[in-house]
């Protein structure tokens, strides 16, 4: 494969023809340990050597095509790669009847390093090598670990420099460990009978014997009291289990129908933690709020609420303004469908879009659905002015907030 | 017969015969270990995605355990102190704060983070790609089946897993996936709402909750214990049964063909494991993933646009994305359709549809048979277009988890977006079965055609008559019968058989056993069904022209 001659003595390998290890790259051997057939192409061969032959050909086939090397003969293994192979040849039988084949049966070919003891010699060096770089890296790591500031840029240099150097020491560990099988290793393959996946018929006839003649005498198909009583216990044994879990939570009760939200309860902004009174605002503006009082909004999942001011006449739902003041209207945050805090509010079109599956609300029409897996309106708050013209409930939500569960009715 | 290896035993190999006898002695482990090391595994690129999984499960655990030092399951609110400034004096769980301060305080802490993400993130992919390949080359068939189904069940449970982990954290990102979570819960009729509150303690979320150390203890020891098991099964299944393998020069549904436990395949797959470990480990370290300290603590309040889950989510985020807005109401109840279907009911769909189908295939191709050998996609197009039009349909629900994403990248409109997912969610699949399916009966014409006709030679010959024409040359024998069992014929056209039939109703080869009229509803399906699996390409008739034929062989 590496010059134009059919000799019986052609070079196996590049480095035989070019006395270079480098050349060796540019050879053809079976790298991959698998049978060339299972690529798509063929190698040369598999192709008889007379339709090749020039005399057969037309004058324009390319000279390079050529009479493909003998198969079947090569030069003796280096005496490492011998000695495991013998190892191999010589493993013991097991009851799979597992045997050695030598990898020419499966058209693969042995690496070079197993049949040139300067190519073999090459070969551990790589491997050694990489097994250095190994060590050499975990040593990196704990220098890295010692002398660099962890705190520098945000702990940035300290994850580089510890992730880099293990993954070196890993990759050469793991690299150095494949070249291993791949250079120093004899390709032979072992053959392996397989079993019957089932086991002879007397020694199942005889397991279920010895099972029918057990159940017989447990009794389980003849005393009715036994077995029926057996199957009451064992029925009822696992409800304390059962009932022990019945503290991992309270019941829901109405606890998803009330927010926390009551007459007279100011509208905080969750943001400044302040009051919001008319003239806060700016037309066209939203704000997140939450009950005066209660302004952790992890307390309580249901109340964040949003509080949007419109231009004059942009309201188109009589309901909606009715429930709102001054063209201030305020609706439950937390999104209908999967109970997301709906926070994306387009100010022109007055669209108010959950960021989690994209439900969109028309706000200016009562919170209607216009896009998206939402099936219903988000909650009104029904909102007043007190005397110090500070917004006010006025009362919880009229219906629960967020999404739909089944006694929601 | 046992041959001796003859060589005189170094220091250290008497002391290992010493050990082996000692450890015999207690044990009477010779024989199991003669079998264990003389165990052979065959070698094929597509045999490592299962290693990967198990691997990254290694690394998930060491990893993990080390996390697990530094890690408050614990909701208390406290006021973060810790080295990175822009969060601090804020008030978060010490979830949380013990994340920020194994992230930022803890030297390598961050990288055992993220390797550990990382990691969980390849594991569920690696599953999900062994899966596939499991599924296309037909090693789910008898006596294997079990052994896929213990691996959809670890899909399941890997997806929960993740789900778990990256949860934990109590940030922004992870809060926001289990309001949703929980939203999903509270949506199944009945216990939905008694299924949420018992699980989390209270409503979602609430900083009286139990449910940071209940995820905690599930995420580390009650999903890992039942991974752990599950793996194992896995791998005892495995190990006596046998690998699979493709058909190959001397393989046969008899034997495996490959490299012995010891040492080759040892050396091969440690050697692997630390190439995987240091995958993670790079990406670790260059890759930034789950950066939680710039989401901030979670607040019921707040979520950022384009929150997205890990990508073994995305398909139920895809699913919650696509579906129209449904929703009953009658007696006093309510029904969210938009939310059970797909976050319920079509999920679990899918997963029993994985358990499903190798009993299913079975029962339509009445194939009772043992098989060892593996087929090609290509043998089997039917099922292979079923395996794609699956992938299509996730893959459909994968980027509706994104469609945000998708339109803000491309500067799509979002509804339409969404409108052309549905349709595609719908559509996709028949069209990817079609193309799927023509693909692999065209792979198999050719392959008929290589058979029968032999191999292009890339030499043109000119006839006596002047007409050119291209030499083909017969396969090897060896190859012939290779590639004829794959297409499931009969070589004794070709030449004269090799002894034994193959064990053959499987595979595209319609079995020639339905001579009786089946007279039931189920047996007319399966009849129908079986018509269907086995569709294939026919055989290309000879024109008028092509009587002679063309190609010559060698003359």
């Amino acid at each position: 494969m590496s010059d134009d001659n059919n000799r019986d003595d052609a070079p196996r390998t590049s480095h035989e023809a070019a006395g270079k290890i480098t050349e060796r790259l540019k050879s053809a051997t079976s790298s991959s340990g698998e049978p060339r057939e299972s690529g798509g192409t063929r190698s040369a061969k598999e192709i008889p050597a007379e339709s090749f032959e020039r005399s057969r050909m037309g004058a324009d086939v390319p000279p390079k095509m050529r009479t493909p090397r003998k198969v079947g003969r090569r030069k003796p293994l280096t005496p490492q790669a011998a000695d495991a192979q013998e190892a191999m040849f010589s493993r013991a039988t097991d009851s799979d009847g597992t045997h050695a084949v030598p990898a020419e049966a499966f058209g693969i070919e042995h690496d070079p390093a197993q049949v040139d003891p300067r190519e073999d010699r090459f070969a551990e060096w790589q491997v050694g090598v990489l097994f250095i770089i190994a060590a050499l890296a975990v040593v990196g790591f704990v220098v890295s670990y010692v002398l660099i500031d962890q705190y520098a840029s945000l702990g940035r240099d300290m994850n580089f420099a510890l992730g880099g150097t293990f993954t070196v020491a890993l990759l050469g560990l793991g690299g150095g460990m494949v070249l291993w099988a791949k250079k120093l290793l004899p390709h032979d393959k072992m053959v392996q009978e397989r079993h019957d996946f089932f086991s002879p018929e007397e020694e199942q006839l005889d397991t279920e014997d010895v099972f029918i003649k057990g159940f017989r005498e447990m009794g389980l198909g003849s005393r009715k009291v036994l077995r029926r009583s057996l199957l009451a216990a064992g029925a009822l044994l696992p409800l304390p289990a059962v009932l022990l879990l019945r503290d991992l939570g309270p019941l829901p009760h109405s606890s998803l129908r009330h927010t926390g939200w009551a007459k007279g309860k100011k509208l905080v902004e969750v943001e400044s933690g302040q009051p919001l009174k008319l003239g806060d605002m700016e037309i066209g503006s939203i704000a997140t709020v939450m009950p005066e009082g209660l302004d952790d909004p992890n307390e309580h999942a249901l109340a964040p609420t949003i509080l949007i001011r419109f231009g004059p006449d942009q309201i188109r739902s009589k309901k909606e303004a009715e429930w709102g003041v001054e063209d201030h209207v305020a609706y439950s945050k937390i999104c209908s469908h999967a109970g997301c805090p709906i926070s994306l509010y387009e100010q022109q079109t007055h669209h108010l879009l959950c960021p989690c599956h994209q439900s969109t609300f028309d706000m200016a029409d009562d919170a209607n659905v216009i896009f998206g897996p939402a099936a219903r309106r988000l909650p009104q708050l029904r909102i007043t002015l007190d005397a110090d013209g500070y917004f006010v409930a006025e009362g919880d939500y009229s219906q629960p907030v967020g999404p739909s569960f089944w006694e929601r009715g | 017969m046992t041959t001796e290896y003859n060589a005189a035993p170094t220091n250290v190999e008497v002391a290992a015969k010493k050990t082996l006898r000692a450890v015999d002695d207690h044990f009477g482990s010779a024989g199991f270990l003669k079998k264990s090391l003389n165990k052979v595994f065959p070698d094929h690129w597509s045999f490592l995605l299962g290693e990967i999984a198990l691997y990254t499960f290694v690394i998930l655990l060491l990893t993990g355990v080390y996390l697990s030092l530094f890690f408050h399951a614990s909701t208390q609110v406290v006021t973060y102190n810790g080295s990175y400034g822009p969060l601090r004096g804020v008030q978060m769980t010490d979830a949380y704060a013990s994340t920020l301060h194994m992230s930022f305080d803890v030297r390598g802490g961050l990288l055992m983070r993220q390797i550990h993400h990382w990691a969980a993130v390849l594991f569920v992919m690696s599953i999900a790609v062994h899966m596939m390949r499991v599924f296309f080359t037909g090693a789910f068939r008898k006596p294997r089946a079990i052994n896929w189904y213990i691996g959809v069940t670890l899909f399941i449970v890997a997806t929960l897993e993740g789900f778990a982990g990256y949860s934990l954290p109590d940030d922004l990102l992870s809060g926001t996936g289990l309001r949703i979570a929980y939203s999903v819960m509270e949506s199944i009729p009945v216990v939905g709402t008694y299924v949420a509150y018992f699980l989390f303690g209270s409503n979602y979320p609430s900083t009286s909750g139990d449910f940071i150390p209940r995820l905690f203890i599930i995420h580390v020891l009650l999903v890992p214990g039942i991974l752990l098991a599950l793996i194992s099964a896995h791998m005892m299944i495995i190990w006596r049964q046998k690998h699979t393998d493709f058909p190959g020069p001397g393989k046969t549904e008899h034997n495996v063909v490959g490299s012995p436990f010891y040492p080759t395949f040892l050396i091969k797959t440690n050697g692997f494991l630390f190439m995987v470990f240091g995958v993670c480990a790079f990406l670790g370290a260059f890759a930034q993933i789950n950066p939680v300290w710039l989401y901030g603590p979670y607040n019921a309040s707040q979520v950022s646009a384009g929150s997205q889950p890990d990508w073994y989510i995305f398909f139920l985020e895809g699913s919650l994305r696509l579906m129209p807005n449904l929703e009953s109401n009658f007696w006093g109840h309510t029904i969210s359709w938009n939310i059970l279907i797909p976050g319920v009911i079509l999920p679990g769909i899918m997963f029993n549809l994985l358990y499903v189908y190798p009993p299913l295939e079975a029962w339509i191709t009445k194939d009772r048979a043992y098989h060892n050998l593996l087929q090609r996609p290509r043998d089997v197009p039917v099922r292979t277009g079923l395996g794609v039009a699956g992938i299509t349909f996730y893959g459909v629900l994968y980027l509706g988890g994104q469609n945000d994403v998708i339109a803000k990248t491309f500067d799509w409109s979002l509804q339409a977006t969404t409108w052309v997912m549905r349709f595609l969610l719908i559509f996709g699949p028949f069209i990817t079965f079609y193309i799927a399916k023509r693909w692999a009966l065209g792979l198999q014409h050719k392959d008929e055609e290589r058979l029968h006709h032999g191999e292009e030679t890339g030499i043109i010959r000119r006839l006596p008559s002047g007409e050119y024409i291209e030499v083909h040359e017969p396969l090897p024998a060896q190859r012939q019968a290779i590639l004829a069992r794959q297409l499931g014929q009969d070589l004794h056209e070709l030449h004269a058989g090799d002894g034994h039939p193959h064990a053959n109703g499987h595979g595209n080869g319609r079995s020639p056993a339905m001579i009786n009229r089946p007279v039931g509803a189920l047996a007319r399906a399966r009849e129908a069904l079986e018509g269907f699996f086995f569709e294939r390409h026919d055989e290309p008739q000879p024109g008028p022209e092509d009587e002679e034929p063309k190609t010559l062989t060698r003359p």
